[in-house]
């Protein structure tokens, strides 16, 4: 159902009232995989980090302009070893946010929550080396959507594993193989819970995990060139049962050796039944018994569609929504041929010449996290305090985080359904390319502009240096300042006449009595407010 | 008076009776639609209890079937045989509005939609019956929100989660994630209301400042215009006041729903009243989604997240709630209020589990209210067989085409159902109003 190509958002229209564009840069062809020049201009790899990595860091940015861009792509898909002293300082986070209250016996008052894993993913998000990783895990959190706080699985003394369990699996398959990453998830507890897969036995069949599987995990609704099913109904049947056997157990955690909830297969569970499947595909048909896991690998390497729809929603989000046939086909036989390891197909996309089309740039809505993550990044704050007055500070800086995106509309490893946020970037359920228009209601409108107003308030309690950060002196030009910091965070130039106005609001001292250009206690209001004034605009919320 | 108030003696010892006396009978007409996420389980919200149906859902739901005992009687009903009534946890509901409910049964998506959330949810939102090749992107409601050239302070939409709801040509409805509580909560990092107002009209004039380059960001400047005209009711004192305790109760403001639909009442209040609004001889739609109802397990059991007698309890008594102060407000006979769900369930339960741990798997018809001070009271449509529950099927197959049940809504609005829907919709008449 491609006909509504003509809902897509003219973005060469929209990228050439950017002032910054250059002929020799952005210019590779929006259909072609091949790879794109190496020598990128300092845009190009800014572009480049902002639209995968959350901005990136500024070694990852020197590596693209003194090395190119193979280099580039090179770190980061395949990352660094995280050292001792940055995962120390990720588990001070995570295990501060514990739940310390009267824990069961033998849990030594340390209880995973949702706000632990939140935090402790914050911190990653915000400092770690390799923020590919942590993008990727973005998207496949809403990917394989699992709402831990619905779950009901913190404060409780056999689950609470349960949920570190399922970050720890989103974790480790980030940049991994998307095809064991899929049948790990049927030893989720989380998943397991939020789907009712532990309840789908021989002779009870519950169809929940089964037909979410196959319509949102590895396959999609429907062939989106012809319209027609993907499946029938007699397939979800089929997959209810190849999918059946598990049930919640007691298992012992190994590193503590206390019980903790998990989930076992049990083949007297399992429907054994050999049951029609996929008619309609002749490909994929087959009556035959299936386990779970050969269920999912019929599915990937049999089914045209598997690929096919795994390619698209992953190369739609960091391309463009609307890929070409021909592009989508490609990347889908290079999964196949991968056995769905993600590294080969990051790697050519981002090296590809696609990737640095008018037509990619700015083509997506951020997200409220990749929002908050990128301005986070791109601040450059660097540490945290862990001990002393300025604790306080950064436990402020995790709260705002943890709330602002929430109430911005995406709380972290709580999505409001199976389909994820509601934001994405790609093609939606009715076939029809969305840019993530979901993130630009009135309500997520006026909520991310308090979100960043929130997390600069963290900034301000943490006493950063705005003035160091920008290099304003007294002797600064407001109408400079505000070029600086558009130019700074968010990549783009404003027209003068919103320049001018900006910076009469740098120099209003009727809304701030008493403060003069270029000291610290203007700094810490006006370029904080000055910052989500700029964020406020398209060319801030794009990527 | 309006006929409903003429219709409820029990009002004279209601304080707020008095109030709404001196309050100007409502112009323009609302229509509140509640969109039950997830597929609800018609057969368990408006169980049969009587004649052969209830032994056949007995046996294909020993767990899960609600007994004719504890099934609250509707008495506008014809078909003494296969009468249809209230699950328990509808009480609160039927008291307050029973003379003016009409439950529609076995209505749907015709046809074979397939049982995917999502086909049935975008068929829904579309007003279609299949995925068409057009790959419209336009909802029914926002098509209705064009034809009429609304202002966007005619369409209100809580939770919309499908995009094409509110995706107009024209102007935006006001489209929130939540109730009002959330929007004066996101001015909170301000210091003060000056900040907040200092704030907005500096955004303002910034986008204003800003020439379009596409679509998106033309959208940005009438969504800022929409946001600054919500900012002016969240700041009206008629909003501001609590609907408070009427003689049905308080709005249960623990849950999302009791919230929105409190807001709900708030916002039809300040339309009503505020002339410098300027909608009150307007017509106007609120669409609020309630989600939880995909029981594939936990169907009853009281202690999980989501389980049918917790929602229809929100549901149910918020909506008594909703009802009473739509009456006292002189606002009820200009009012409809219609649920409605993308699919109906399986007709056999999923588990032999005990403690409510069984659940209902997707399936298709569905059984639904609708109701409102103008609403006609009575059962539209004809029950099933007791083979069809029990056919491999494993659900209700529709008859009634739910498409037919906006068209009596849009014909209550003067408006016609032929505009709305696309081609292939064949309208028929319910007869749901007086």
């Amino acid at each position: 159902v491609r006909s509504a190509a003509h809902a897509l958002p003219p973005t060469e229209e929209h990228n050439k009232g950017l002032p910054n564009s250059q002929v020799s840069e952005f210019n590779g062809d929006s259909n072609s995989l091949v790879p794109y020049k190496n020598n990128l201009t300092q845009n190009e790899v800014q572009y480049l980090l902002d639209k995968v990595a959350f901005g990136g860091n500024k070694s990852l940015l020197a590596l693209g302009i003194n090395q190119g861009l193979e280099a580039l792509v090179q770190e980061l898909v395949n990352g660094q070893k995280l050292t001792s002293s940055y995962q120390k300082d990720a588990d001070f986070w995570t295990h501060r946010h514990f739940f310390y209250g009267e824990a069961p016996k033998g849990f030594k008052n340390r209880i995973w929550t949702v706000e632990s894993i939140i935090v402790g993913q914050a911190y990653h998000f915000s400092f770690s080396p390799n923020p590919l990783h942590e993008w990727m895990l973005l998207q496949l959190s809403g990917h394989f959507a699992t709402n831990l706080d619905e779950l009901g699985l913190a404060y409780d003394k056999y689950s609470h594993i349960a949920l570190k369990d399922h970050w720890s699996l989103l974790r480790k398959y980030a940049v991994g193989n998307f095809a064991l990453l899929t049948n790990a998830f049927f030893l989720d507890p989380a998943m397991n819970r939020w789907l009712d897969n532990m309840q789908n036995h021989k002779g009870s069949p519950n169809q929940n995990y089964a037909r979410e599987l196959l319509e949102l995990f590895i396959l999609g609704l429907n062939d989106p060139i012809t319209g027609a099913s993907n499946y029938d109904e007699q397939t979800v049947v089929a997959a209810t049962a190849a999918v059946s056997g598990y049930y919640p157990a007691e298992v012992k955690d190994p590193e503590t050796q206390t019980p903790i909830y998990g989930i076992k297969y049990m083949q007297q569970k399992h429907d054994e039944r050999p049951l029609r499947m996929f008619s309609a595909v002749p490909e994929a048909r087959t009556k035959k018994t299936f386990k779970p896991k050969s269920f999912v690998w019929h599915v990937l390497f049999k089914h045209p569609g598997s690929s096919r729809y795994i390619a698209e929603r992953f190369a739609g989000l960091m391309l463009y929504p609307g890929l070409s046939e021909p592009v989508v086909q490609e990347l889908a036989s290079l999964l196949k041929q991968n056995k769905y390891e993600l590294k080969p197909f990051l790697k050519r996309i981002l090296m590809s010449s696609a990737m640095f089309s008018t037509k990619a740039r700015h083509a997506c809505i951020l997200s409220p996290i990749e929002h908050a993550v990128k301005l986070i990044r791109k601040l450059g704050l660097t540490t945290l305090p862990q001990e002393g007055s300025k604790l306080p500070a950064a436990d402020f800086f995790f709260a705002m985080f943890r709330s602002a995106t929430l109430k911005a509309g995406q709380g972290l490893f709580q999505p409001p359904s199976v389909f994820g946020w509601k934001g994405s970037c790609n093609i939606n359920r009715n076939g029809v390319i969305t840019k993530g228009e979901g993130w630009l209601t009135n309500q997520a409108m006026l909520l991310r502009s308090s979100m960043c107003s929130e997390i600069m308030n963290a900034f301000n309690y943490l006493e950063f240096n705005w003035l160091q950060r920008f290099s304003i002196t007294p002797q600064s030009v407001p109408a400079e300042v505000v070029e600086k910091v558009a130019q700074d965070l968010f990549g783009f130039t404003p027209k003068p006449d919103i320049k001018n106005m900006l910076a009469g609001f740098l120099t209003d001292v009727n809304t701030s009595p008493g403060e003069s250009f270029g000291e610290t206690v203007w700094a810490n209001k006006k370029i904080s407010r000055l910052i989500c004034s700029l964020s406020d605009f398209p060319q801030a919320y794009r990527r | 008076m309006g006929k409903t108030m003429a219709m409820a003696p029990m009002l004279a010892a209601e304080p707020r009776f008095l109030l709404a006396q001196t309050v100007q009978p409502a112009a323009g007409k609302n229509v509140i639609v509640i969109n039950m996420y997830g597929g609800v389980d018609g057969l368990t919200m408006l169980p049969y209890y009587s004649g052969k149906l209830v032994d056949s859902n007995r046996k294909l739901r020993p767990l899960l079937s609600v007994s004719p005992e504890k099934t609250l009687p509707f008495f506008h009903q014809a078909n003494p045989a296969n009468s249809i009534g209230f699950h328990p946890a509808f009480a609160s509901l039927l008291a307050q509005a029973r003379d003016h409910i009409a439950i529609i049964q076995n209505y749907g998506i015709l046809g074979n939609p397939g049982r995917s959330h999502n086909t049935c949810q975008v068929l829904m939102s579309l007003g279609s019956s299949q995925v068409t090749e057009k790959g419209e992107s336009r909802g029914f409601l926002a098509r209705v929100m064009d034809l009429k050239d609304w202002d966007s302070m005619q369409y209100w939409a809580f939770q919309a989660e499908n995009f094409t709801d509110t995706n107009t040509l024209k102007r935006k409805p006001l489209n929130l994630s939540s109730g009002l509580d959330d929007v004066m909560l996101s001015k909170t990092w301000l210091e003060s209301d000056k900040d907040a107002q200092l704030n907005w009209e500096r955004s303002q004039q910034l986008l204003e400042l800003t020439v379009p380059n596409d679509e998106l960001e033309q959208s940005q400047i009438v969504t800022v215009g929409g946001i600054n005209k919500l900012l002016a009711v969240v700041r009206n004192d008629i909003t501001r006041q609590e609907v408070g305790k009427n003689s049905a109760g308080d709005y249960d403001t623990s849950s999302n729903f009791g919230r929105i639909i409190r807001d709900t009442a708030k916002l039809l209040k300040a339309k009503n009243r505020v002339e410098s609004l300027g909608l009150r001889e307007k017509d106007s739609l609120v669409y609020i989604g309630q989600g939880g109802y995909d029981t594939h397990s936990d169907q009853n059991n009281t202690k999980a997240q989501f389980n049918l007698p917790k929602l229809f309890s929100d549901l149910s008594n918020n909506l008594a709630i909703f009802y009473q102060d739509l009456l006292v407000n002189g606002i009820l006979d200009n009012t409809t209020v219609v649920l409605y769900s993308e699919f109906g369930r399986t007709t056999r339960e999923n588990s032999k589990q005990g403690g409510g741990r069984a659940g209902t798997d997707h399936g298709h018809g569905n059984n639904t209210i609708v109701f409102g001070g103008s609403v006609k009271p009575g059962v539209i449509g004809v029950p099933p067989k007791p083979s069809d529950l029990s056919a491999g099927y494993n659900a209700l197959v529709p008859k009634i085409d739910y498409r037919n049940v906006f068209g009596d809504v849009f014909e209550w609005l003067q408006i016609d159902p032929l505009l709305i829907f696309p081609e292939g919709y064949s309208r028929e008449r319910l007869g749901l109003f007086l």
